[in-house]
């Protein structure tokens, strides 16, 4: 190791273990410790730039120490691990960590990219919406000369690139319940904590970091007589024994919901170099809180000054914790810029640590006494009544200009100073880190003492506590931790719980900064580093009229980047405000959005059933894939396509598979439908009030045909209903319509009519169904079932009966979908399997053939029957041609508003068939127009469902068309544009097999 | 969001499936008057306050529940059983 | 007359018993009831449905799951028939779902964690004590858990879910180690 890291002892890099941990940077092979982070180790090794910036490749350091990063954003591992724009300021080291630099090329340190600075103004405020979204110009419009450069652009700006490769990883969640959340592990989120405990609460406290404490990890105070570090710890340890605390650490609280909800993401494995069997990488936390404590801590913000973003400045409480808890100095020589009393307290802790501290600059000329002797502890000048007008560097920081400072003018004045160092580290105060409670539309307040918004009044259940209300120094956090606390235990209904404040020997700090963020000098100074937003971007995008503090943020994308602007923020208003000539709170602040960090997707996705969502099987899944079927998702369904024989394709096993059905008989696997039990003493008189036909008389035994409407007079679903008994029907729906058909019984049960006694119960999973179709099905039949007459005569057409095949209950209902003669039968679901075997024993004489929804699509579709395509939401059983089935007798659901006038007009979209007349296959979706495909003409309508039609030896689909219903015999054109398609095509009667039901009657 | 649920108690608000406006009420099963079906199906006011929606809970016992909700502070100010069993559970 | 068939699980194949290893957090196991049957009561009936439950003998599980309603399982065959005898459409609506689930076991110390994984109900003994049932959902597949003691669960699956519903618990019990029973 080069020479940064400081003689460590008790105090000094207590972070740090003795193990050596070997990484590498960039492909350069470094050796830090364990406990290091990867940004600590890189300034270990001497490594000062870590990235090139967004917009103008400029050279960056590390900025921070912790999730505020604006620069150090790095890629980390390959392949499928590959993640990018990680902040190095948050990786904790293992051995053989990969990280490499992002947006630079060839390297971090030699950047080609860099010349995007030189043309000045060219990336300034709203580059992109002058360059691209103005007036066009000669040969393009705007949005063409866009394309055209956007992939330039995009190379030259921008952060990391994703891996292509899957993940190999896993994401769990988990869902959590507690009385208190409590944010934080600092001093006030450990008083909040113990307090709640104390009182019985269910508490869970979430800390980011790996080590629990917050600023007590670094802290010089001595509680109860012991280092605030260890304090702490055994504090933690203690807490975390109860039974009612749960103590995640690694886990950033990201999104506050409504009602108390949160989102948290716990690093599980990031820290190693690969998770354990079973353990994910990252556990997202869903967190259902009665009340909750929020203690973030505040974030110490930057100074504005020319070359403020010069690798080497940073911030001064960042360069402390380097020095005190990584045993890091951050460079050689630092010098201190602060407005406020705890830049001198972190040159006096980082000097303690060994590091040389050569100068302490501050805009006051004000400050106290005890704040003076804490900087004499240094041994570094003093310059009070100053301010760094420049930082100066190749690079990388070699010197600062210091000239005095007025902080009654804000000017400056007097001679020019020089002072050689290469870290810079600036205090500019600190702002609350209220993230969580703005993402809830909280409102800021504004503390002109402090300098600094705090969360305002809460509107939930949160009460903060610490430097994020504004309670600074360590008393205060206690004290209203435990206030905090208190006030969540009276949410939860609990008493008050035993106070627990340590003795606190230590500094006294006040934390009111001086009301000055920017040095105005000339120079490119730096209000948002990640996004490369300069004071000059927000002067110009005021000047061109952007006032509100929403438009500056858009237009000069101030705080937009994966940091939102979490160090930049306050500078950012501040100018704004002091170029309005308005105070700070009159200006305003934006609202943060959830997350508070970036969160990998595969967090937020969880793990999640195959694709998209969970496969539903049927019981005879297995016999279909044994049999070779080729599975096809319908809805959640996976359903046989075809049961393509060997060196058959679809098409030629479906049509195979319905020229079987017509001559012999085939079986389907028609588990899928939905199902619905309706029972009770007013049964019938729902169902009657549902469908449009009638149900009140259908007889004990038959099932009949139903349409259902929607209240507007479109129709919603179909299918039949059986009568099981007086008071018991079983409904069955279209398979993707099950849901919403229960959905919709459902309403009008519950909430119209619930004087009803009928009782709705979904049973699509409890029945297995196999449709037997073809003339030979009674045959089939015959040969299996018993305890029941099967004959025309025993089971007439919709005749609905009980019997048995080989020992399985059995319900047989005669319905037809395909036009031919066919049954239904249904049995328990653990049965299905056997009921399928059984079919197929009884019909091999026949040649019973398995069929898939290929051709059962076919079968209906020759025989003219609608199903989904054609039940689009926008078609009334009139328009289907199934006007026969609106009951004149009684009112029903949509009744009345299918009465409107336009539902009665001829030029209605309306059910026919049409069908090829050149031997080309019809796409679903195409357009029907009258003329040759240079000249189509407008759309008369549209095919829903095609197939290629064994019975007319031709492709045919069903066609929704304009007047249809008096327009067989035309001829027209089956248009798809996109595919290249315009079929010639005659228009005929959709019923073109059996149209007068001869087969399914017989 | 959380919804209460009167059956099943409070649950997250995806096990419940969102029903629309609960203030609309559906005309008699005697009416055919297109203008009170108009009303019921399409007309709706879009407050800016309290709104009284219908929910059911579909991933749970099916209840539906009237919330009462606040569209611009989000704050559920009621949930209250409807149906058949609504008198029973209130 | 044949004898019935006997009735096969969709997780025949799945859920074969697996040794535990010295890790196992949960242990795993599926059957199918003999008899699982809902009872729905009038709004006026629920008082004499409830006595008509009370008369049931046997090694009956009765499960409230909703506003008058209840799922019941009896541990021998025929219940339907039998609660039909004694509901007649009257008093309530009886209906037979014994295989329309499919009961996924889970129990072992880390059964509340595994289940918690996946389901968005609070699992702790004071807010779900032992013998109650809970209505809820996992992603779109709806459950019934019944909580048969302090670490052991009975959850109530739609059979066509079943297989998804396992994979995915099987999956959710490999960070805690799981055996199959």
């Amino acid at each position: 190791m080069s020479g940064f890291r400081l003689n460590l002892r008790n105090g000094v890099g207590d972070a740090l273990s003795d193990e050596t941990i070997n990484f590498t940077f960039n492909g350069k092979p470094y050796q830090g410790r364990k406990g290091d982070t990867l940004a600590s180790a890189l300034l270990a090794n001497g490594v000062k730039i870590v990235a090139r910036s967004f917009k103008y490749h400029r050279p960056r350091g590390i900025f921070t120490a912790g999730s505020e990063e604006p620069n150090a954003l790095v890629t980390l591992r390959i392949a499928g691990r590959k993640e990018p724009n990680v902040r190095a300021t948050e990786v904790e080291l293992y051995d053989g960590l990969i990280a490499r630099t992002q947006n630079s090329w060839p390297s971090v340190n030699f950047d080609l990219m860099t010349v995007n600075q030189l043309p000045g103004k060219t990336f300034s405020a709203g580059f992109y919406y002058k360059t691209f979204m103005g007036p066009s110009r000669p040969g393009h419009k705007a949005t063409q000369f866009w394309w055209i450069c956007e992939q330039f652009i995009r190379r030259a700006a921008g952060l990391g690139k994703g891996s292509a490769h899957a993940d190999p990883d896993r994401y769990a969640r988990m869902n959590a319940f507690c009385d208190i959340l409590v944010v934080g592990s600092g001093a006030a989120g450990l008083a909040a904590a113990q307090r709640a405990a104390s009182a019985g609460a269910k508490v869970i406290a979430c800390e980011e970091n790996p080590t629990l404490g917050g600023a007590l990890q670094s802290a010089p105070d001595i509680l109860d007589g012991e280092p605030a570090k260890d304090w702490v710890s055994h504090a933690w340890e203690e807490l975390a024994q109860e039974p009612n605390v749960t103590v995640l650490r690694r886990t950033t609280v990201q999104s506050y919901f409504d009602d108390n909800t949160f989102l948290a993401v716990e690093r599980v494995a990031d820290h190693i170099a690969q998770p354990e069997k079973g353990q994910p990488r990252q556990r997202a936390w869903n967190i259902r809180a009665k009340s909750t404590v929020i203690a973030t801590g505040a974030l110490e913000r930057p100074m504005v000054f020319p070359g403020n973003d010069l690798p080497g400045v940073m911030l001064a409480d960042a360069a402390r914790r380097y020095a005190v808890e990584f045993g890091t100095s951050p460079g050689r020589s630092i010098c201190v810029f602060t407005n406020n009393d705890t830049g001198w307290l972190a040159a006096r802790d980082m000097a303690k640590s060994g590091v040389i501290i050569s100068a302490i600059v501050d805009v006051r000329l004000d400050v106290a006494d005890h704040i003076r002797a804490a900087g004499e502890e240094t041994r570094a000048q003093v310059r009070i009544g100053a301010a760094v007008v420049k930082a100066k560097g190749f690079r990388h920081l070699s010197a600062v200009k210091v000239r005095d400072f007025s902080e009654a003018t804000g000017h400056v004045s007097g001679h020019e100073r020089t002072i050689p160092c290469d870290v810079l580290a600036v205090s500019g105060g600190w702002s609350p880190a209220f993230h969580l409670t703005s993402q809830q539309g909280g409102k800021p307040q504004w503390d002109a003492e402090l300098q600094a918004f705090l969360p305002g009044a809460p509107i939930q259940k949160w009460h903060c506590a610490g430097a994020m209300a504004g309670q600074f120094g360590l008393r205060s956090a206690f004290r209203s931790g435990e206030e905090a606390a208190v006030k969540a235990l009276a949410d939860c209904g609990l008493e008050d719980g035993e106070s627990s404040v340590p003795v606190i020997d230590g500094d006294s700090v006040d934390h009111a900064p001086a009301p000055v963020l920017e040095i105005k000098t000339p120079g490119k100074a730096f209000v948002d580093l990640q996004h490369d937003v300069t004071a000059d971007d927000v002067h110009l995008a005021h000047r061109e009229g952007f006032i509100s503090v929403e438009h500056l943020k858009r237009y000069t994308t101030l705080g937009m980047a994966t940091d939102q602007g979490k160090t930049s923020n306050m500078s950012g208003l501040s100018i704004m405000a002091e170029t309005q000539g308005k105070p700070i709170p009159d200006v305003g602040t934006t609202r943060f959005r959830p997350p508070y960090t970036p969160v990998a997707l595969g967090a937020l996705a969880g793990e999640r059933y195959g694709h998209l969502a969970a496969e539903r099987l049927t019981p005879m899944y297995d016999l279909h894939v044994e049999a070779g079927a080729h599975m096809y998702a319908n809805g959640p369904w996976l359903r046989p396509e075809s049961y393509n024989l060997p060196g058959e394709n679809v098409e030629q096993a479906y049509i195979r598979e319905t020229i079987a059905v017509r001559k012999s008989v085939g079986m389907v696997d028609v588990s899928t439908l939905g199902k619905i039990d309706v029972q009770g003493p007013d049964a019938a008189e729902f169902l009657n009030r549902i469908y449009s036909n009638g149900f009140a008389k259908l007889p004990v035994g038959k099932a009949r045909y139903g349409l259902m409407l929607r209240e507007d007079g479109f129709l919603f679903d179909d299918g039949t209903t059986w009568r099981l008994d007086d008071n018991r029907f079983l409904m069955t729906t279209t398979t993707i319509g099950a849901g919403k058909v229960m959905e919709h019984l459902e309403y009008h049960h519950d909430v119209v009519w619930p004087d009803l006694k009928v009782a709705l119960t979904s049973v699509s999973d409890e029945w297995a169904a196999v449709a037997v179709a073809g003339p030979k099905s009674r045959a089939v039949l015959r040969k299996c079932v018993t305890d029941c007459d099967v004959s025309n005569e025993g089971m007439p057409f919709m005749g609905v009966r009980d019997g048995e095949i080989d020992g399985i209950p059995v319900k047989i209902a005669r319905l037809s979908f395909s036009g031919e003669l066919a049954y239904e039968v249904f049995c328990g679901a653990h049965w299905g399997r056997a009921l399928w075997k059984a079919l197929e024993k009884a019909g091999e004489k026949f040649d019973i053939t398995p069929y898939g929804l290929e051709a059962l699509s076919t079968l209906r579709i020759e025989k003219g029957h609608v199903a989904g395509p054609e039940l689009n939401g926008r078609t009334t059983p009139l328009d289907l041609g199934l006007g026969g089935m609106i009951s004149s007798k009684k009112n029903f659901v949509g009744c009345a508003l299918l009465q409107r006038e336009t539902f009665s007009k001829e030029d209605r979209f309306q059910l026919v068939a049409v069908k090829s007349l050149d031997g080309q296959p019809i796409t679903g979706g195409s357009h029907l127009v009258a003329g040759q495909k240079d000249e189509p003409g407008r759309s008369q309508g549209h095919t829903t469902s095609m197939c290629f039609s064994p019975e007319l030896n031709c492709y045919i689909s069903l066609a929704l068309l304009e007047g249809g219903f008096k327009r067989h015999g035309e001829k027209l054109f089956a248009s798809s544009p996109v595919r290249g398609k315009h079929v010639a095509v005659e228009v005929i009667n959709p019923h073109i097999v059996d149209p007068k039901g001869g087969r399914m009657h017989g | 969001m959380r919804l209460t649920c009167p059956y099943c108690g409070e649950r997250d608000h995806q096990e419940f499936t969102y029903r629309g406006d609960a203030s609309a009420r559906r005309p008699s099963l005697d009416s055919q008057s297109i203008d009170e079906h108009n009303a019921y199906v399409f007309d709706r006011a879009n407050p800016d306050g309290i709104h009284h929606e219908l929910w059911n809970h579909t991933s749970g016992c099916r209840t539906h529940v009237v919330v009462a909700r606040n569209t611009v502070t989000h704050e559920i100010i009621s949930c209250d059983p409807v149906g058949p069993f609504a008198k029973v559970m209130k | 007359m044949v004898d019935q068939p006997e009735m096969l699980s969709p997780l025949h194949d799945l859920a074969m018993p697996r040794a535990a290893s010295d890790t196992a957090g949960v242990e795993l196991g599926e059957r199918l009831c003999a008899s699982l049957v809902q009872v729905q009561a009038w709004p006026n009936t629920v008082g004499r449905v409830e006595k008509a439950l009370s008369t049931l003998k046997g090694e009956i599980t009765i499960m409230p799951s909703g506003p008058g309603r209840w799922l019941i399982e009896d541990e021998s065959e025929g219940l339907e028939d039998r609660l039909r005898k004694k509901i007649p459409s009257a008093v309530g609506a009886v209906t037979g779902l014994t295989h329309g689930r499919v009961v996924i076991s889970i129990s072992g110390r880390k059964s509340e964690w595994v289940l918690a994984s996946g389901i968005a109900i609070d699992f702790s003994t004071d807010a779900f004590p032992v013998g109650e049932t809970r209505l809820t959902h996992h992603h779109e597949i709806g459950l019934t858990v019944h909580r048969t003691g302090e670490t052991s669960f009975d959850l109530y699956v739609f059979t066509s879910f079943s297989r998804a519903f396992w994979q995915w618990i099987e999956r959710a019990g490999e960070e805690v180690g799981y055996s199959v029973t």
